[in-house]
Order: structure tokens, then sequence, then C-alpha cells
């Protein structure tokens, strides 16, 4: 299995006051990004995959907001690194 | 809609398209070199008497073509081509962008009337003409004309401001209709992407000039920023108690770039949406009110240092919209009052070039600012090292992409001139509508979209945080700008045109 095999594709949105991410059979939410991470690493965790990109979905922003700059964020979360103290 | 490769976005994003609209037009200006004009047909207001106009009205005392070869066609047939030709290429980038076509269609026919009707109007003697001689005459007394505002090509856009502000402020209703189209950033990014060929053309004129405009500008933006962003970060944890993701994204809005710099800090510091929502619409509030003030203030205040002005303008202003407007009305405003004062006329575009290069500067900044700044909310505001990790290509996603289209059309335009020099007269002539009547539209459009999504009641509720907004503005960001760029650029003044 090649590298690129155990990275899991999560897309992230802000949904009524809480996050949510959705992809690779995934589907979690939390008011808490840190919080919501532990539980992408839980719920990945024993499928193989070692990391899990999550890209944040531009188009939960408002329409107005995205002429200013069409990015927010993206970050690797890795699998194995233990959950949050 | 997620970023994902290094080419996402390029037909989705009105940061890409305003690279593609601006480059098209430029490629079509570049057939002048084979000797062809496909741009020649551009429509530009004349300036105009209203005595003269009411007693024998005739389109051609108000408008004509750029081009010499499209001369002989009626004034609202070119007028009637430069809406066309501009449409179409907004609608094919609004289509990919999956904005609801019909209303942008709409909204823009609306704009581009707005924007044309106060053009037109503002190029009235009464209101632009300096009594002054230029080119060897004296229109002002040529047209013995009683009274005058003498604002050079400030009144347009003073108009243009105003008409926006009042449908953004009092007839809420249409605005919203209107919102579809009123793109600010869209319109002065593309019109920033014409002004490189402007600042190449300019280049060729004042090598060492441009130069020292380029590196003080990038100096000056590096040590202002040094102060900037610690000292309302500072202000904002301490005597106004704020978290410390709302104190970040406050801050990088208040003292970086606006609107894009919140949205990016917000992401970088992974913050809930709602506080890159809250400042930008803050910030958005504070931009018009720092375009109303500073260029009449500068002017007025600081009349014999132009380019520090501009620089200040840039390092001050926020969005790129309101910084490129506000640059333009000052440029025009200190013009007008240096000829009124002197007889002496300075070429136009180097006070808005100085605002603009600030703000470019700026723009490129953020991208790898805000890059640190996720690298130290991950290992030392958070602590998660190990579990969570940013890439190195978040810089290229908040990468301002207006910025490649304004060096292609500098640098290429430069690549041009001094490679072929036997051609660079035609270069200039045939990219003059760019330079001038192009350029001059997608400002007054600006200025006319801004006003519309401006709404000052907005300020209502934000209490703490628009009375930190002020403080940081008046006794950080105006001050402390004003003083850097009084170190980088004294003195400086354009050359004489």
């Amino acid at each position: 299995m090649t590298d690129r095999a155990h990275a899991a594709e999560l897309t992230l949105r802000w949904e009524r006051g809480r996050w949510r991410a959705q992809g690779a059979g995934v589907d979690v939410t939390n008011p808490d990004l840190a919080a919501l991470d532990d539980l992408i690493v839980r719920a990945l965790r024993g499928r193989g995959a070692t990391r899990a990109h999550v890209r944040f979905d531009t188009s939960t922003l408002p329409m107005w907001l995205r002429q200013y700059q069409a990015h927010y964020f993206n970050y690797v979360l890795h699998i194995g690194g233990g959950e949050r103290p | 809609m997620t970023n994902r490769r290094w080419t996402s976005g390029m037909l989705t994003t009105e940061d890409w398209w305003a690279v593609w609209v601006g480059l098209a037009i430029y490629a079509a200006a570049l057939t002048s070199l084979v000797g062809l004009d496909l741009v020649g047909w551009m429509s530009r207001p004349r300036t105009w008497e209203w005595t003269n106009v009411v007693g024998d009205f005739e389109w051609s005392k108000l408008l004509r073509s750029t081009g010499a070869g499209y001369a002989a066609w009626h004034p609202l047939a070119t007028w009637l081509v430069t809406y066309v030709v501009f449409a179409g290429l907004f609608a094919i980038g609004a289509y990919f962008q999956r904005l609801d076509m019909r209303r942008f269609l709409l909204g823009f026919t609306t704009i581009f009337l707005i924007t044309w009707a106060c053009w037109i109007v503002g190029n009235e003697m009464h209101l632009t003409t300096v009594d002054a001689v230029v080119d060897g005459t004296n229109a002002y007394r040529d047209n013995e004309l009683s009274w005058g505002l003498q604002l050079g090509e400030g009144a347009p856009y003073l108009l243009a401001l105003l008409a926006g502000l009042a449908i953004g402020n009092f007839a809420k209703g249409w605005a919203a209709k209107l919102r579809e189209a009123a793109k600010p950033e869209w319109f002065i990014k593309t019109a920033i992407v014409f002004l490189g060929v402007n600042l190449g053309a300019m280049t060729l004129e004042a090598t060492e000039f441009a130069l020292e405009l380029i590196l003080t500008g990038a100096a000056a933006t590096f040590v202002a920023y040094l102060f900037f962003w610690p000292l309302v970060y500072t202000l904002a944890r301490r005597a106004f108690r704020l978290r410390r993701d709302a104190s970040a994204v406050l801050a990088s809005g208040i003292s970086i770039c606006g609107v894009s710099a919140a949205i990016a800090t917000g992401g970088a510091i992974r913050a809930r949406p709602i506080i890159p929502v809250t400042v930008s619409m803050l910030v958005v509030v504070f931009a018009m009110i720092e375009l109303l003030v500073l260029p009449g203030l500068y002017a007025a205040f600081f009349p014999d240092q132009p380019i520090v002005n501009g620089a200040a303008m840039g390092m001050t202003v926020k969005t790129d919209g309101a910084d490129a407007a506000a640059g333009a009305l000052l440029d025009e405003l200190m013009i007008a009052r240096h000829l009124q004062e002197t007889g002496e006329q300075w070429q136009a575009g180097w006070i808005l070039s100085s605002a603009v290069l600030t703000k470019v500067w700026i723009d490129v900044f953020i991208g790898i600012w805000t890059f640190v700044l996720a690298l130290i909310w991950v290992y030392k505001v958070e602590k998660r090292p190990g579990q969570v990790s940013v890439g190195a290509s978040e810089i290229w996603f908040r990468f301002p992409k207006f910025v490649l289209g304004y060096l292609i059309a500098w640098l290429g335009f430069l690549a041009i001139a001094t490679l072929w020099p036997a051609h660079a007269e035609t270069l200039d002539a045939g990219t003059r509508a760019l330079q001038s009547p192009m350029r001059h539209m997608m400002f007054m459009l600006t200025f006319v979209a801004i006003g519309i999504i401006t709404d000052f009641s907005k300020l209502k509720g934000m209490g703490r945080l628009a009375v930190l907004y002020a403080i940081a503005l008046a006794f950080v960001i105006a001050p402390i700008a004003y003083v850097v760029a009084w170190i980088f650029h004294r003195g400086l003044t354009p050359p004489i045109a």
C-alpha cells in the first residue's frame, strides 16, 4: 500500500455553530475544533489511515466575503499522533 | 468548494478572474504590435460645459472613442461596444464562479449605467477644470467659467462614491438586488492588472524613480508591520480583554490588509468563521470611512509630500478596493491642487502607484505571515505538535493571484519595450486604452460597487470592537504609517507631465 493510500480526505464545514467533518466514511460534529479532531482520529484509527487531510469548504463562508479571500484553511491530522491531552 | 491542488480556484474565484479579464484585454491590446487596434473602441467621456451642451446637444460633446481608427464611429456605438465587451467578459467569469447569471447581468448593467452617468456628469468643467495653463491653454479662462470646484478627475470618483453610498445606505432593497454584481475587489483587481501596464510605461520613462518607489515601498511596509500587528494585538488583549483568537484576527484585519488578512488569520489559527466574518464587516465600513476622509485630509495638510501620502494611504486604508480607490482619488486631488497652486502638472498615476505598490507588498506578505502564525498557533498556543501540521501550500492558497496579473502586465510591457525598442512607442500607443479609460472605468465601477456594499448601520452593535478599531486606526496605524512613509519617501515627487 502506498503512503498516499494511508491518507484520508475530509471536508470541514461550519454549520449552525458547530464544526462538521465528512469524508472517508466519517461524519462527525463538535463545536470545538480540537475535540472534533479527536473524534476524527478515533473514527479513523484502525482503518489503516495514518493521517487525514482536512480541507475547509469555503462555500460555507458568506458569499460577499469570498471576493476578499478564497481560502480559509487546510491542515493535516496525524492519526498516530495520540489524542489531545 | 475546497482548495486541494495549486490550480484550485483558477476558474472559480474572482481573484483569478481579475487576472483572466485583465490579461485578455492586454493580449488584445498587444495586437497593436502587428498593426491592429482591437481596443480602440473603448469609449471615454469628454470634458464638457453645460450651457454649451444644453443649448446644442450632441453625444459627441460627451463621449468619444479612444483609438483614431474608431473616430468615425457614433459615440453611442463605441459606448455600446464598451458595455458589451466588459459585460461579456465579466459574465463569463460570473458563470464559472456559479453566480446567479440573471441577477449578475441585471446588477452589472445597472452599476455600469450609474458608473457612466457619474463619469459623464463628473467631467463637467465646473467640477473638473483647474484654473491653470495646461499644454499652453487655460481651459478655465478660455471657457469663461465664473466658478469651479477644480477637482480634476477626482470629481467623477467622488460622484460615483456618493451614488454608491446613497444606494447602499438609503435604498437597501435595491442594494441587495445589485449585490450579486457589486464586486469592488474583482473590479479593482482588474484595474490593478491594467495599472501594471501603466507602471511598465512609467518605469520606461523614469526607471530610477520607479525602482526607488518599489524598493522603499517594500522596506516601508516591512518596517510598519513590525509595529502594527504587535501593538494592535496587545491593545486588544490588554486594554479590551478580547480573547486570543479574536485579538489575532482583529490585529491582522486592522493592521495588515483588512478583510483578506482577517480571513487568512482566522484560517491560520483555525478560528470559528464567525470571528473573521464579524471583523470583516467592521473592516469594510471603516475602510469606507478611511476612503472618505484620508485623501482630502492628506491633500489639504501635506500638499508637498505626494509620494509619502500615497504610501501612507497604502499602509493605512484596508481592503484593496478602498486603498486603490483612495489612492486614485488622492492622485487626482493632489495633481489638481498642485497645478492650481504652482501651475506645474505632475504626471498622473505615480501617487496612485505608490499607494497600490505598498498594498501589493502587504498582500504578498499576508500569506507568509499567516503561515508563520499558523505554526506558532499549532506549536505554541494549542500545543499540538505531532497531531496537527500545516502545509506550506497554505502560502500559495492565500497568495493574492491578481498580483501575478499585475507583474505579468508590468514586466511584459518592460520586456517588449526593452528587447524591441523600435516597438516601444507602438506598444505605448496600443495599450493607451488600458492605461487610461479602461483603468479609469474599472476604478469608477469600484467606487460605485464599494458604496453599494457599504452599510454604515452595520456599526450598530459592534460596540467594543468598533471603539478598538477606531482607537487603533487613529493612534497606531495612521500615525505610524505616515511617519514610516515619510522616512522612506520624503521629498519624492512625481515627474512633471
